[in-house]
């Protein structure tokens, strides 16, 4: 369930990341550095948006063996939707339109 | 080094996460050797233990937890109220002009309860009280540990222990108003904890003690 309130600044940021390439799925810890966002405030947020069915999440095989399964996430259509709403009213960090 | 910290810090985030955001935890898990890679496994691993700390009141089990280590902090200052009111002599209950204030400045009336008479039990009364300091010490650590059959033996020790030391003290003719401190203690230890065995029991039905809930 999406929430009605505006999205938050960090909010904001996570979603023009992800909006970026929108199919394609990024690591928790790249997202980290790409939106300059702490982990303290980025996993609450990823476990909030995903829990509202904004983003979605997968296990992804580690690319070095002996690592453990990475989490890797995207926006949903729902998620991408916002992204655009958003950026509608107001341009988001690295946002650009891309068809679905 | 920094990495072996970071891995404990996450392992305490996990814990904190509990069943319901197990996958999360496994994620924040999975990325720590990039953060490691990175050189910053203790600012990342700092993050999530404030994520899974922010996450704990946002579902029942996390309550539970948070409510449990609640109750097991409020249960030592008893105990250690206790200790301390048996170290300051016994009875601890503070008597004449000095009341409680004067008790803890040291500067209280003591009147000594004990007689030449009744002196010889007082040895046995001080085991009886450490003893139920002891249980009042051990409970806390039961109660985090979610092994309701041992706190429920050590609940039915200390009110054994309890009820021993009221009966000493009704045979040694002694004030019973230095009872009212120990009764108080079991009295709110008791409540407490039967209010977490209903609560727990509400939440972890069916998994044994010390298992996430199903």
């Amino acid at each position: 369930m999406a929430t009605n309130r505006r999205p938050s600044k960090q909010m904001l940021r996570l979603l023009g990341a992800l909006s970026v390439a929108p199919h394609e799925w990024r690591h928790g810890y790249d997202i980290m550095k790409e939106t300059g966002l702490l982990s303290g405030t980025l996993y609450p947020l990823l476990m909030r948006m995903t829990d509202q069915g904004l983003v979605e999440a997968e296990w992804r095989e580690p690319a070095q063996p002996g690592r453990p399964a990475r989490h890797a996430y995207r926006l949903t259509a729902q998620g991408l939707a916002l992204a655009r709403t958003v950026a509608d009213e107001r341009p988001l960090p690295g946002f650009k339109e891309i068809s679905v | 080094m920094t990495a072996i910290l970071a891995r404990a810090v996450l392992t305490v985030a996990e814990a904190c996460l509990g069943d319901r955001r197990r996958d999360w935890a496994s994620a924040m898990r999975g990325e720590l050797d990039a953060a490691i890679d990175d050189g910053k496994p203790l600012t990342f691993a700092a993050g999530c233990l404030t994520s899974a700390l922010r996450e704990m009141p946002k579902h029942e089990e996390g309550r539970f937890a948070l409510t449990s280590h609640a109750v097991a902090l409020g249960l030592l200052p008893l105990a250690a109220l206790l200790m301390v009111g048996t170290a300051a002599g016994f009875p601890f209950l503070p008597s004449g002009h000095g009341g409680i204030a004067g008790w803890f400045a040291g500067a209280g009336e003591h009147q000594p309860l004990l007689t030449p008479w009744n002196r010889g039990f007082a040895p046995a009364l001080a085991v009886l009280i450490w003893g139920i300091v002891a249980g009042h010490l051990l409970m806390p650590w039961f109660v985090l540990e979610r092994n309701w059959d041992r706190v429920a033996t050590l609940a039915r020790v200390n009110s054994a222990a309890t009820v021993t030391l009221f009966l000493f003290t009704g045979v040694l003719f002694l004030d019973m108003a230095f009872m009212l401190l120990p009764a108080a203690a079991l009295t709110i230890e008791l409540v407490a904890i039967w209010q977490l065995y209903r609560w727990q029991a509400h939440i972890f039905a069916g998994a044994p003690p010390g298992t996430p809930a199903a």
